[in-house]
């Protein structure tokens, strides 16, 4: 379970102290999935390296139940290019001091699992975009993570790829039974992962609104009407933001 | 860029084309022409008189290279990496850096002696210097999301140091020495040019001061295949180390 209370957070920009967050409340239950979108630059990675825990918050509280068994998945630079993609797959169970055995046994696993095989030995820079980030999802897979948290994992994709991993990662969230937690400038793929979507308000960030989403994880989500519904409310909600300012 | 092998022995036989028309243009005991240099060099290593000088100017470069990257590549990836160490090295480095440390030679001698001790420190000590910069920059380029992503895998800072930084850099350690390599066979050949009577630079000189051209000339090829020989030792170990380059 996560629980964010009032959280702010600043940096130092030119040594004037920037506001990023101004007083972030957020819940997210545990194995429910939940979509944070808001205006580029609003502080939404911040938000999710505060979970993570890559950050602190400078006031109230953050708490993440299963941090320990938390992984984060980044748009860009999350592959270890030196690595082979097996290599990259296992890394987490090899940090961790895991057995050789086990980590090839469920490095081939995962490799299975996100039709890889073909590619164990490959280096990540030789691989498309789209396959990059099935690596970085079978390597987050690896250690068995009870929250995933991802940062814009598929916008740098051409949108049939995109299209298709979103499926890969209901399949994964849906069949490994996790908490996940997306941060996207997409609506379209907020609406289609979040049962939950957070809109944050443009820097400093703040919860503009909360929209339930039960439909999310229904596998012909994307062609009904409440799908296009869904993503007409929260377009409206988003425009509200950029008028606030 | 990868070059072609055959494009390597087409450049080498124009230079030797260029170097026998020269001889022959010129037509002066200073310049003999480039097969019997090659015939007195073949001679002189197979009768094992020029082989000693050339095994120890060999160790001397290497142990001097060596030398330099224990002491610098730690020292230069700690500066990229922490802060802590940045603040307190960086200006010693900015201010150290562009001194012609060959001019350090007199100290040198008195602090080493004039044996292969201080002949192998010069050449440490400035092949140091531009192996310290560029790890030092190289950690700097790190991109943040690495390192992000292995705190997030819970990884120790050894572990960083590992799988991250180590990794990351090395190719720019590699190219660095590629570069420092020219360096140190120059002041290999500075070093040995006085208060030693081996190493192929004590040859070049003794035959020089003897007018003695060819023996000069095998000095110099002699010299010459040193170089290469350790550049293609750094291919080889780029081409082990460094596969991924290539794809990315």
């Amino acid at each position: 379970m996560i629980a964010l209370d009032n959280v702010c957070l600043a940096f130092a920009h030119d040594g004037q102290p920037v506001e990023v967050l101004a007083g972030v409340n957020l819940q997210v239950l545990a194995g429910e999935s939940c979509a944070i979108i808001g205006p580029s630059g609003c502080g939404k990675t911040s938000l999710l390296f505060l979970l993570a825990g890559l950050l602190q918050p400078d006031a109230g509280t953050v708490c993440v139940v299963d941090r320990s068994r938390c992984t984060v998945i980044l748009q860009h630079y999350g592959l270890l290019p030196w690595k082979t993609v097996a290599a990259n797959i296992g890394l987490g169970l090899r940090l961790q001091g895991a057995a050789k055995a086990r980590i090839s046994a469920r490095v081939a696993e995962l490799l299975e699992e996100m039709d890889l095989v073909r590619f164990a030995d490959h280096f990540p820079g030789q691989l498309s975009g789209g396959m990059q980030q099935r690596v970085g999802l079978a390597r987050a897979l690896a250690i068995e993570p009870r929250l995933l948290l991802m940062d814009e994992p598929l916008s740098a994709l051409d949108a049939l790829t995109r299209e298709r991993l979103q499926q890969t990662i209901l399949d994964i969230w849906q069949r490994h039974r996790m908490t996940v937690v997306l941060v996207t400038h997409s609506i379209e793929e907020a609406v289609f992962l979040g049962r939950s979507v957070v809109v944050l308000s443009s820097r400093p960030a703040r919860v503009a609104a909360v929209v339930a989403n039960p439909g999310a994880g229904r596998a012909d989500y994307r062609q009904s009407d409440e799908f296009f519904h869904r993503c007409l409310q929260l377009r409206q909600l988003i425009r509200e933001q950029g008028h606030a300012h | 860029m990868r070059i072609s092998r055959r494009a390597i022995v087409l450049a080498a036989l124009i230079l030797l084309a260029g170097w026998q028309a020269a001889a022959m243009a010129l037509n002066t005991m200073a310049l003999p022409e480039p097969w019997r240099v090659f015939v007195l060099l073949g001679r002189r290593l197979s009768d094992g008189s020029l082989a000693g000088h050339l095994f120890i100017s060999l160790v001397r470069a290497l142990l001097g290279i060596l030398l330099a990257l224990v002491a610098a590549v730690p020292l230069g990836l700690l500066a990229g990496t922490e802060s802590w160490w940045d603040r307190r090295l960086s200006p010693f480095i900015y201010l150290l850096y562009p001194i012609p440390h060959v001019v350090l030679l007199p100290l040198v001698i008195i602090l080493f002696g004039i044996g292969d001790l201080s002949k192998i420190v010069l050449i440490g000590l400035i092949v140091f210097f531009q192996i310290l910069v560029t790890s030092r920059d190289a950690a700097r380029a790190i991109h943040p999301n690495y390192l992000l992503t292995m705190r997030t895998l819970g990884a120790s800072r050894a572990q960083i140091y590992g799988h991250v930084i180590w990794p990351a850099t090395l190719p720019r350690i590699l190219t660095a020495l590629r570069i420092s390599i020219g360096t140190a066979v120059a002041i290999l050949f500075f070093v040995e040019s006085f208060a030693t009577n081996r190493g192929l630079g004590f040859v070049i000189m003794d035959a020089w001061g003897l007018a003695d051209y060819e023996r000069l000339y095998a000095g110099i090829v002699a010299m010459a295949a040193l170089g290469l020989s350790l550049y293609l030792l750094l291919d080889a170990v780029e081409e082990r180390v460094c596969r991924w380059t290539r794809t990315a």
